[in-house]
């Protein structure tokens, strides 16, 4: 099972490896195939292991496997070992899982692409660093794992490159994912000051004693923690680089902005939950952050028009009731939202991406419509989706509501009705992203532009939609039916604590929740019917509408309090560079040159005049000698 | 030797001098060429003076080998003058600057 | 005795010979008056037993160098003589204390100093195979060498005697024209200051220029 462990962690980075190397020589088409079979090799590495892992007893199910000694100092120590236990092996499944499906549709919506080679190099780099941080069993190498999906996030999302707008969307999300670096990183550094070591085993077993509860460092630790979550996990406030992130391919935004990267902030929060629970009021802190960014994006959704942008926001808020989930301790329940949440989101991004593809790359959805008949299939997996986006069917959002009411404390209350408001808006926002794609009229456009000559879609784009669509299904009627989420309760008890609301809360908030959201879906429906209600309503919330549509501000906040400063900065350094350090060299090279002229003046080539000063020369030496010999 | 040292050299020092003036006060290359000459001379018969003097016969060997090196000075320094003449530049060291910066 | 007045006459033929070598007007009275000076040299080479030196100075010297000299004045012809422009009074004077100077400071030097007995020198002393001896021997690198140096002397000599390959028509040759200097190409820095920065690059004069002003 070891082998088996690495194997899943070290083939996608062979890939990588194998495919630079290779370059040009293979074609474009057998690269990608390449690349997609060593993801699924992946996936199947990890199968693998969670089949060993099955068969152990839940307290032996935790193992740590050492590689090397990556660094040893007298006062840290850190191995390359990768910790395979419950939590980690439901990330590899997904990571791997969800990847190599995703790689798949790559194949089809890339194709053609002049360098589609170099796109499957980073898809599988990112595999490969999303691996390495689930799998880290130390913080210093989680902290590596997070860097390197920072990086290929950063690749993937300026892969046109050509273009001025993903290069700086690029830049946008490394440089706030970086400020998410710095907080993982503090907390590691006091870690190694106070532990001298960042194994989890360790310092988890060590935090109370050593750290405290409810203590200044304790707090400080967590909340360091929680800046990485908030960076990877686009929650406010470092939020605003995820919807720009969607400049880069659709396959991109599912994989690493809705299924897995987006989400190892949840991990880490799960993963390190003793810190949180040692740190009382960040704990709490990471709830109403969740809460906030819940209902925040589900305000923007409703305005944008992009239809990758309108899904962005949507994972942002469903992750913002992943926080909230664990921020009130309910941290399967958050991660069964999580599993879900890859499966239905990446089918909504990547049914997305069909429709993309099929309208010739138009993103608009206001250039849409009408699109069920000639798309039949994607619709029905869109609706798949849509129905797991809003909660009804699997019922993952519908259980953090259960817990929070179970929880019963004041933040929990806050999560419920956050959440439930959260419900209302996810509902209108996931129906009208269905009724002005798929019905109503088609539009001129989509009339000139649509071509489905050769089905929806190639087959390897079909495939794994499909997949993703039976997964949701069947994710949901276990979720309903078989209550998969005790079983995945049980599942992960031992590495982070579940909630078990009793059975009437389950039933009731699920209750409350479906009627709420299958309330709003169905309004929606109906008001789309008719456009001039809905300029109506728009006029009737026009301010509301207008600080959603400017993404509440919170670009421009950080255009003047931070890009300014850091540009004027640059010009004043670049004067400075050049007026002052520039002009000091320019004098002293000016005066050199100009001592140059004058001294050369010396040389007039007229012989006489230097056979006088030669004479005037040594007769001053004469003088000079004969003055110390008889003085 | 009957007649002193210093006379000797005191000759040596006067036919250096009288050479010094010649090179600052003339103006064609070829007397110019000659009052070095004049110089290098001056200053052999210093070497041999004190080669006497001391009983030491490296004064003449250096007094030898300053003939040879003004020897092949003049090949050059006439071999200037006649190249120069032959352009029809005027022999006058005043206006033969092109050495100048 | 006869050493006294050997030496005292020859001094005075080696002073009056000197003057004449600087003061003469005419190229050609210099060159002989020069000759004098070198016969009265070989003299005092024979009075301070440098018998070799004295016939090499004789032979070499006035019998080789000087008559390469009288050459090319006779080849010059009335070329060689001095430009009628006048020096200023003042580099007279100048030169004048400059000798003087010379003079004046060497006399100190040693007249200041009381040289006792020469040495007692065999009589071989100065012979050929006494200066041979010691240059074969003790001063055998200095010796190579300036046989090198004659060798690059007559090299040197040749090379500015030749003839330029494109022989002209006797008569066509042009007067004497320095070429133009070449265009003075502003080093690389200048280049790279004036691409980056927008200081006005101040354009110093080349020579040629400063050349055409003055």
């Amino acid at each position: 099972m070891e082998t088996l462990a690495w194997l899943c962690l070290f083939i996608p980075l062979l890939s990588v490896a194998l495919l630079t190397l290779a370059g040009s020589r293979i074609s474009r088409e057998a690269a990608a195939w390449f690349g997609t079979v060593m993801a699924i090799a992946s996936f199947l590495c990890a199968l693998g292991v969670f089949s060993g892992m099955l068969g152990e007893g839940s307290s032996a199910r935790s193992h740590t496997y050492t590689l090397y000694t990556w660094a040893a100092s007298p006062t840290l120590k850190v191995p390359f070992s990768i910790l395979v236990d419950q939590l980690s092996m439901t990330e590899m499944l997904i990571v791997s899982g969800v990847g190599a499906l995703i790689v798949m549709y790559s194949i089809g919506y890339m194709r053609g692409d002049v360098k589609e080679r170099r796109f499957f190099i980073y898809l599988d780099l990112f595999v490969f660093s999303m691996l390495l941080l689930v799998m880290a069993s130390n913080f210093v190498l989680l902290l590596a794992g997070w860097g390197m999906v920072g990086l290929s996030s950063y690749l993937l999302i300026g892969y046109w490159h050509e273009r001025p707008e993903p290069v700086q969307a690029a830049k946008k999300a490394f440089i706030m994912n970086a400020i998410g670096d710095v907080g993982i990183a503090i907390a590691v550094f006091f870690m190694a000051r106070d532990l001298g070591t960042t194994d989890f085993h360790t310092v988890f077993s060590q935090a109370g004693a050593t750290w405290g509860v409810g203590t200044t460092t304790s707090n400080l630790i967590a909340l360091a923690l929680l800046v990485g979550a908030v960076a990877k996990s686009a929650q406010i406030p470092l939020h605003t680089w995820l919807p720009d992130a969607m400049e880069g391919p659709t396959p991109v935004s599912a994989l690493i902005h809705a299924a897995t990267m987006v989400t190892a902030g949840v991990y880490l929060v799960a993963r390190a939950h003793v810190l949180f629970q040692n740190a009382p009021d960040v704990h709490a802190l990471v709830a109403l952050i969740g809460v906030a960014t819940l209902l925040m994006a589900g305000v923007i959704a409703l305005v944008q028009t992009d239809i990758k942008k309108i899904i962005a926001y949507s994972t942002m808020s469903q992750i913002g009731y992943m926080f909230a989930a664990v921020g009130v301790s309910a941290y399967s329940e958050g991660m069964f939202h999580l599993l879900a949440h890859a499966f239905f989101k990446a089918l909504l991004f990547l049914g997305a991406g069909i429709v993309i593809h099929a309208l010739s790359d138009e993103q608009d959805v206001r250039k849409m419509g009408g699109l069920a008949s000639a798309m039949p299939w994607t619709t029905r997996m869109m609706w798949v989706g849509t129905i797991a986006l809003i909660g009804i069917w699997p019922v993952s959002k519908d259980e953090i509501l259960a817990a929070a009411i179970h929880n019963g404390d004041t933040t929990a209350l806050i999560v419920y009705v956050g959440g439930l408001i959260g419900a209302f808006f996810t509902g209108i926002y996931a129906v009208r992203l269905m009724k002005l794609v798929f019905y109503g009229e088609r539009s001129e456009f989509a009339k000139e532009h649509l071509h489905t000559g050769h089905g929806e879609g190639p087959w390897e784009m079909m495939f794994p939609v499909a997949v993703l669509a039976i997964g949701t299904l069947v994710v949901g009627f276990l979720s309903i039916g078989f209550g998969l989420k005790d079983i995945f309760g049980d599942w992960l008890a031992s590495t982070a604590p579940t909630i078990l609301p009793t059975t009437g809360q389950d039933v009731l908030t699920t209750a409350i929740a479906w009627t709420v959201g299958i309330g709003a879906g169905v309004w929606t429906w109906r008001l789309y019917d008719r456009p001039e209600r809905v300029a109506a309503i728009r006029r009737r919330f026009e301010v509301p509408a207008i600080i959603a549509e400017r993404k509440f501000g919170w670009d421009d906040l950080y255009y003047n309090i931070g890009y300014r400063p850091a540009a004027w900065l640059a010009t004043f350094l670049g004067s400075f560079d050049r007026w002052v350090i520039g002009g000091s060299a320019w004098v002293v090279a000016r005066t050199v040159r100009l001592l140059g002229f004058e001294t050369a003046e010396a040389q007039t080539g007229i012989v006489r005049q230097y056979a006088a000063v030669l004479t005037l020369g040594a007769a001053v030496t004469a003088v000079y000698f004969l003055g110390k010999a008889t003085l | 030797m009957q007649v002193g040292v210093e006379y000797f050299v005191g000759v040596s020092a006067v036919l250096f001098g009288i050479g010094l003036f010649g090179v600052f006060e003339r103006r064609s290359p070829l007397i110019l060429l000659l009052s070095v000459e004049l110089m290098l001379n001056s200053s052999n018969l210093a070497l041999i003076a004190f080669a006497r003097q001391l009983g030491n016969g490296s004064g003449q060997v250096f007094a030898l080998i300053v003939m040879g090196v003004a020897a092949s000075e003049v090949v050059i320094g006439l071999g200037l003058v006649v190249a120069i003449a032959r352009r029809k530049a005027e022999l006058d060291v005043d206006t033969l600057t092109s050495l100048k910066h | 005795m006869t050493y006294e007045i050997v030496f005292w006459a020859a001094t005075a033929l080696a002073v009056v010979s000197a003057l004449g070598v600087v003061l003469s007007g005419n190229p050609f009275y210099s060159a002989l008056w020069l000759i004098v000076n070198l016969a009265s040299l070989a003299t005092f080479y024979l009075l301070l037993s440098a018998d070799f030196l004295a016939a090499a100075q004789v032979v070499v010297y006035a019998g080789a160098v000087m008559i390469m000299f009288l050459f090319v004045i006779a080849y010059l012809g009335g070329r060689a003589d001095e430009p009628t422009r006048d020096t200023p009074w003042w580099q007279f004077a100048a030169a004048i204390i400059a000798g003087g100077a010379i003079v004046a400071e060497v006399l100190v030097a040693v007249l200041s100093h009381s040289f006792g007995k020469s040495a007692g020198v065999p009589v071989t002393f100065g012979s050929p195979a006494f200066v041979g001896q010691l240059m074969l021997s003790r001063y055998l690198l200095a010796f190579e060498a300036t046989s090198v140096l004659l060798l690059i002397a007559a090299v040197g000599g040749v090379l500015l005697g030749a003839r330029r390959p494109a022989m002209r028509p006797p008569g066509s040759e042009e007067p004497f024209a320095p070429e133009p200097a070449p265009q003075v190409e502003l080093p690389l820095q200048a280049f790279v200051m004036e691409a980056e920065t927008d200081f006005p690059v101040q354009h110093l004069p080349t020579p040629d220029e400063e050349e055409a002003h003055t």
